[in-house]
C-alpha cells in the first residue's frame, strides 16, 4: 500500500503548533504594545488655534498656573483662560503680531477662540481638580513638565490603572501647598526622599483617595 | 518555514512601520478603541454646544440680572449671607470699595485681617499682580518696560500711595477697586479673582508698604527684622 500522506507532513502537526504560537504571541505582543492609553493618547499633541507655549509663559516668565487657569482649586474643570486673561498683557505686549490679532478679534467680538482639548477624561470618569490640587497633587503629576513644552502634548497615559495607581499610593505624588504649581520641584531637589514625606503629608491631611468603583463612576 | 518566519519579520515591520511607537507625537484625534458612553450629549465646562444658537455651551447670566456667586447663599445678603468663595456684585464696601461715594479706608466687617489672610494675599498676589508689579510691589516685574515694556505700572512704594495727606493718596476701596475693574492701562481682575482674596491682595500691598516704612527702633519690627536676616559668613 502506497503511502497516503507524503513524507514531508510528518512535521506539519509541530510546523502549524510553531505557526499559532508565532502568531498568537505576535497579536498577543501587539494588543498589548498598541491597545492602551499609553499608545492611543500619548503624545497627542493637537495644532492650536494659537501658537501659545506654555515653555514661554509658565517657564521663562515664571508665571503660575493659576494666573490662567485660576478656578482649579474651587471648580471641577480647570478653565481654559478667557480671551481677556491674554489680553490683560497683550494689549500692551506684542501687539502687533498676527497671532495677537486673533485674540483682539475674540475679545471684540465676545466669540470665543476654539482651542483643542489634549486630556479629555471620558464622560462616565467624574474627576475633580480642586480636590486632588487643594490634597497636595502637583499639576506634573498628571500633565507632565507642561512649563517645557512649547505645544502642549498629552505626557501620562491617564487610563484607570493609571489613576488607581497613585490612589493606591498616594504618598509616591504628595507634595507641600506652596509647590504644587511649582512643576521643577520635586522632594529630591530638597534633600527629602518623596515617600517619607509622601506618608507623613497623607497622616497629617487624612488623605484617603476612593478605590472603589463609585469613587469615579457615579 | 522559512517564507512563514520571513512573514512574520514583514508584519512586525509593517505594523511597526504603520503604527509606530509608544510616546510619538501625532496631532491627528486620539484613536477611541471603545466608544462607549465617553462622549455624552450633555452640557460640559467650555465645550461647544450646538443646542444654542451662538454654539457656546456655557452661557451668559441673563441681561439685567444680578449673580450671587458660584454657591447660594444660605442667609440673604442683608444679614450678612456672604459665601466665602464668590463674585457678589453688591453695592455695600465689602462689594465695592466705596461708602456713599467716596473711596472707604481700612478693610470690611466680612473680612479679619490676621496672618492666614496676609498669607492668602501674598499667594494671590505673586500668582496675578507680581508679573507686572513685581514681587516685592516696586512696579518692575516681568512684563515691566525693561523686560516687555509695559509702561507706567505703578509702585506701590511711590510716597504718596500710603500718606493720606497726599493728593495721590490710594485708600484700601480704591485698590480694591482696581483690583476689580481696573485702572488706566491695567485690565480689571475682577472676573478671576473672587471678592474676599481681592481684600487679601488690598491687605499684602498694605503689608508690602509698612516692610518698607516699619521703624527700626520699634523692638517688634527689630525683632522680625533680625531674624530674616542671612546667618553671618563663616570664615
Amino acid at each position: 500500500m502506497a503511502n497516503t500522506f507524503p513524507r514531508w507532513t510528518n512535521t506539519l502537526p509541530l510546523k502549524l503548533l510553531v505557526c499559532f504560537l508565532f502568531m498568537g504571541a505576535g497579536i498577543a505582543g501587539g494588543v498589548t504594545y498598541y491597545f492602551t492609553q499609553k499608545y492611543t493618547r500619548v503624545g497627542y499633541m493637537p495644532s492650536q488655534p494659537i501658537a501659545f507655549s506654555h515653555k514661554i509663559h509658565a517657564g521663562q516668565l515664571g508665571m503660575d498656573c493659576r494666573y490662567c487657569h485660576s478656578f482649579v482649586e474651587q471648580s471641577g474643570h480647570a478653565n481654559v483662560p478667557s480671551s481677556s486673561t491674554c489680553w490683560n498683557c497683550h494689549q500692551h505686549v506684542k501687539t502687533n503680531s498676527p497671532q495677537i490679532a486673533l485674540i483682539k478679534e475674540s475679545v471684540d467680538t465676545g466669540k470665543p477662540l476654539e482651542w483643542v482639548k489634549v486630556h479629555n477624561t471620558p464622560d462616565y470618569a467624574y474627576f475633580n481638580h480642586s480636590v486632588h490640587v487643594t490634597a497636595g497633587v502637583s499639576c506634573v503629576s498628571c500633565h507632565g513638565k507642561i512649563n517645557e513644552m512649547p505645544v502642549v502634548f498629552h505626557d501620562q497615559s491617564q487610563s484607570m490603572s493609571w489613576c488607581l495607581d497613585c490612589h493606591l499610593a498616594p504618598e509616591q505624588h504628595l507634595r507641600p501647598m506652596d509647590k504644587i504649581t511649582n512643576l521643577n520641584w520635586t522632594a529630591k531637589s530638597e534633600g527629602k526622599d518623596q515617600k517619607e514625606m509622601g506618608q507623613k503629608l497623607k497622616d497629617a491631611w487624612h488623605i484617603e483617595p476612593p478605590v472603589n468603583c463609585a469613587g469615579c463612576h457615579r | 518555514m522559512r517564507y512563514f518566519f520571513f512573514a512574520c519579520l514583514l508584519a512586525i515591520v509593517l505594523v511597526i512601520g504603520f503604527a509606530g511607537f509608544r510616546g510619538d507625537k501625532f496631532s491627528r484625534p486620539p484613536i477611541l478603541l471603545l466608544n462607549d458612553m465617553n462622549n455624552q450629549a450633555k452640557v460640559k465646562p467650555q465645550a461647544s454646544n450646538a443646542f444654542f444658537a451662538d454654539g457656546v455651551g456655557s452661557r451668559k447670566p441673563v441681561v439685567a440680572t444680578v449673580p450671587m456667586g458660584l454657591t447660594i447663599p444660605s442667609k440673604p445678603a442683608a444679614e450678612g449671607g456672604y459665601v466665602s468663595y464668590g463674585f457678589s456684585h453688591g453695592s455695600d464696601y465689602f462689594n465695592s470699595g466705596r461708602i456713599g461715594e467716596f473711596w472707604g479706608d481700612g478693610f470690611p466687617e466680612q473680612v479679619k485681617v490676621d496672618e492666614a489672610f496676609l498669607r492668602l494675599g501674598q499667594e494671590r498676589y505673586n500668582i496675578n499682580c507680581a508679573i507686572c508689579h513685581g514681587t516685592s510691589g516696586n512696579g518692575k516685574g516681568i512684563t515691566s518696560a525693561a523686560q516687555y515694556g509695559i509702561a507706567n505700572i505703578a509702585n506701590f512704594h511711590t510716597p504718596g500711595f500710603t500718606d493720606p495727606k497726599a493728593l495721590d493718596y490710594r485708600a484700601n476701596g480704591s485698590i480694591y477697586n482696581t483690583i476689580n475693574l481696573g485702572k488706566g492701562l491695567m485690565s480689571g481682575y475682577g472676573a478671576s479673582i473672587p471678592v474676599k482674596e481681592r481684600w487679601a491682595i488690598v491687605a499684602w500691598v498694605r503689608a508690602m508698604q509698612l516692610s518698607r516704612t516699619a521703624p527700626l527702633a520699634d523692638p517688634s519690627v527689630k525683632e522680625v527684622w533680625t531674624a530674616l536676616q542671612p546667618p553671618a559668613a563663616v570664615k
